[in-house]
């Protein structure tokens, strides 16, 4: 398994605990934004402000080839609350589609991150926010 | 029992920058790290930090404006020096980019202050202090600096934490600027370029509490992060008593050159703790009168170090006579080559003194003076009188014997030692010279100077042979060698000491 589905995987998991079972798109896309926020909140004393948002903003651009309706939100996340984009964005779909949009977003913002910083250290700063989902080692057999 | 405070020295981790500052960064002090964009300021505090920080000694590091911390992260984890194990364990960055922007130095220094307070770090750096600055200065009401860092100084040292700051000064803020007065440490870090070589250098301008060595000193940036060479402070050479000097005062022993009628030459050997200055033409044996000298001492137990800044070690142990390679392989003899074309002298001895520790060396042979001076950044050919001066008296201030080669043209309108004009630095003198007799080139050695030890003046003809150099007679009835036209004179007609028809000797 490429540690892309890997982190896919960790992020489906997470959501679905966030939304709980059987949770409709608004609920979906209320976890979504926690999440995001959480990895912002993570990320920001480290990277600053700027970093999340450079890091966001290309997320989106990545994701949106593949994501039906991610285009408008990075357009309109680029001031305050730029996570509540996403959440409107997603409370618009299906439970399904909202969840793969959400999972990959972060899984892309993950990956990212890992690509500038490092797998080690990307690891070790979600392990702190999310400890039992991000537990172990970097490497991506260790990613729980 | 003393009732003065003791100031501890943290360790820093950076090799070679604990000497020059005096024994370390004292504890709970507070230090500038300055210097232009480029010249390692953070990497230098990065190395500080990760070999300072642990569970019980945690540091922050509070990224500014200035580096994006993102690429900061991205290129600092390169160096080995980078645990990845201790982030957000004993260390943390904190990134106040946002409350520099929004709402000025005041805010970013109250931060600072909640931060250290919060969590009580032993270690804390800011980088980059300069744009916290520059961000109070574009305020309209601009803040009182000067007292605002003698707080920020004053709680960050009360909450026992040991500080740097970073910042892109430039020489002559240190006039004005009131950080420069507040701080306990100025440390400047300087890169220069001369034709096509940079060269950096570091400077302890001050450090309370202790005794810098002074002046600039160069150090490099590897992947295992900063190495400083501390600059060579060296008295003259106190040249060890030879034979021939006071009764009561001790004789130091004779090193063997390993070569039969040269010991005897120079009346009995190298003075241990000599230096000698092997002179000649190209192709005239220097280098293998070096290897020679280097090779007996491995012979009789005294283990020896060669610099080469010519050929390659692989090559010059190939093709040195018999046995070289071997006492190599030994751990007898230790042949460095290293890096050309931007060296500094300090360097140079640094790569020396490891070599002549790890193989306990008695001898040490520079081969040559001219691969070395070429070797060097051309900041330092400068120079090169006085960084050989200092080079000489280290290592003969070790005690070591040192021989050295210079290539000198083979001139026969003057005679010189040594074409840098550094034959006055060494305690002995060989030469080598061409001479034609009989329709044939042939070699001639002599022995110029064995200070305070008598020694023979014979020009004597040598060979090298597959075992290496032989020294045959002296070379009589003849005059005017040295000067390219020598004649023959009967034994009888030959004056008693010759009248010197050879050129005025310079050195």
């Amino acid at each position: 398994m490429t540690s892309d589905n890997i982190r896919q995987r960790v992020f489906r998991r997470m959501l679905a605990r966030e939304a709980g079972t059987g949770a409709n798109a608004r609920a979906i896309a209320g976890a979504a934004r926690g999440l995001c926020e959480r990895f912002a909140e993570q990320l920001t004393p480290l990277i600053g402000d700027a970093g999340v948002a450079a890091i966001w903003a290309r997320s989106l651009h990545l994701t949106e080839r593949n994501v039906r309706g991610l285009a408008s939100v990075r357009a309109a996340a680029q001031g305050d609350a730029p996570f509540a984009h996403l959440q409107l964005s997603l409370e618009q779909q299906e439970p399904a589609a909202a969840t793969e949009a959400a999972v990959a977003v972060l899984a892309t913002a993950n990956e990212l991150l890992a690509s500038f910083i490092g797998e080690g250290l990307t690891t070790s700063l979600l392990r702190e926010a999310w400890p039992e989902d991000f537990a172990g080692d970097t490497t991506e057999e260790t990613i729980t | 029992m003393s009732d003065k405070v003791p100031i501890r020295r943290l360790p820093t981790g950076v090799p070679g920058l604990d000497a020059v500052l005096g024994g370390g960064v004292p504890e709970f002090s507070f230090n500038v790290i300055a210097g232009t964009p480029g010249s390692g300021k953070t990497t230098l505090v990065q190395q500080i930090m990760f070999a300072l920080a642990r569970a019980d000694r945690p540091a922050i590091f509070f990224t500014v404006l200035g580096e994006p911390p993102l690429k900061m992260l991205r290129y600092q984890q390169q160096f080995e020096f980078f645990d990845l194990a201790k982030v957000n364990a004993s260390v943390r960055f904190i990134n106040l980019a946002k409350e520099a922007r929004e709402a000025g130095l005041g805010a970013v220094l109250k931060r600072i202050v909640q931060e250290v307070e919060a969590t009580s770090p032993a270690i804390v750096i800011v980088d980059s202090f300069r744009s916290v600055m520059e961000a109070a200065q574009r305020q309209a009401a601009g803040p009182d600096v000067q007292h605002l860092v003698q707080e920020l100084a004053m709680r960050l040292t009360g909450w026992q934490a040991t500080t740097f700051l970073v910042g892109e000064f430039q020489l002559a803020d240190t006039e004005n600027h009131p950080i420069f007065t507040v701080a306990d440490g100025l440390v400047w870090l300087h890169q220069s370029l001369d034709r096509n070589s940079m060269v950096r250098k570091l400077q302890v301008m001050k450090m309370r509490s202790q005794a810098p060595i002074p002046g600039l000193h160069t150090f490099r940036i590897t992947d295992r992060g900063l190495q400083v060479f501390p600059r060579l402070i060296a008295g003259p050479p106190e040249p060890p008593l030879a034979d021939g000097e006071g009764k009561t005062k001790g004789r130091p022993p004779r090193r063997s050159v390993g070569v039969t009628g040269l010991d005897e030459m120079l009346g009995g050997g190298i003075p241990s703790g000599y230096s000698v200055l092997v002179a000649g033409p190209s192709g005239s044996g220097k280098s293998i009168l070096a290897t020679e000298f280097i090779r007996e001492g491995a012979r009789r137990g005294e283990p020896g170090v060669i610099a080469v800044f010519e050929k390659r070690p692989s090559e010059y142990a190939q093709t040195s006579t018999i046995g070289l390679d071997q006492a190599a392989s030994n751990g007898q003899v230790a042949i460095i080559h290293t890096r050309p074309l931007d060296l500094s002298i300090d360097e140079t001895l640094h790569e020396l003194t490891e070599a002549i520790h790890r193989v306990t060396a008695k001898r040490v042979v520079i081969d040559s003076l001219s691969g070395f001076e070429l070797a060097l950044a051309p900041t330092f050919r400068e120079d090169f009188r006085e960084s050989l001066y200092r080079l000489v008296a280290a290592l003969t201030g070790m005690g070591l014997t040192v021989m050295m080669t210079a290539e000198l043209e083979d001139s026969y309108t003057d005679l010189r030692f040594s074409p840098h004009g550094t034959a006055f630095l060494t305690d002995a003198i060989i030469l080598q010279r061409y001479v034609e007799l009989d329709g044939q080139l042939k070699r001639v050695m002599a022995v110029v100077k064995v200070r305070g030890s008598a020694h023979k003046n014979d020009l004597r003809l040598f060979e090298i042979t597959a075992d290496g150099i032989v020294v045959g007679e002296r070379i009589g009835n003849y005059q005017g060698l040295l000067t390219g036209s020598p004649h023959l004179v009967s034994s009888g007609s030959r004056l008693p000491h010759g009248r010197p028809t050879t050129p005025r000797p310079k050195s």
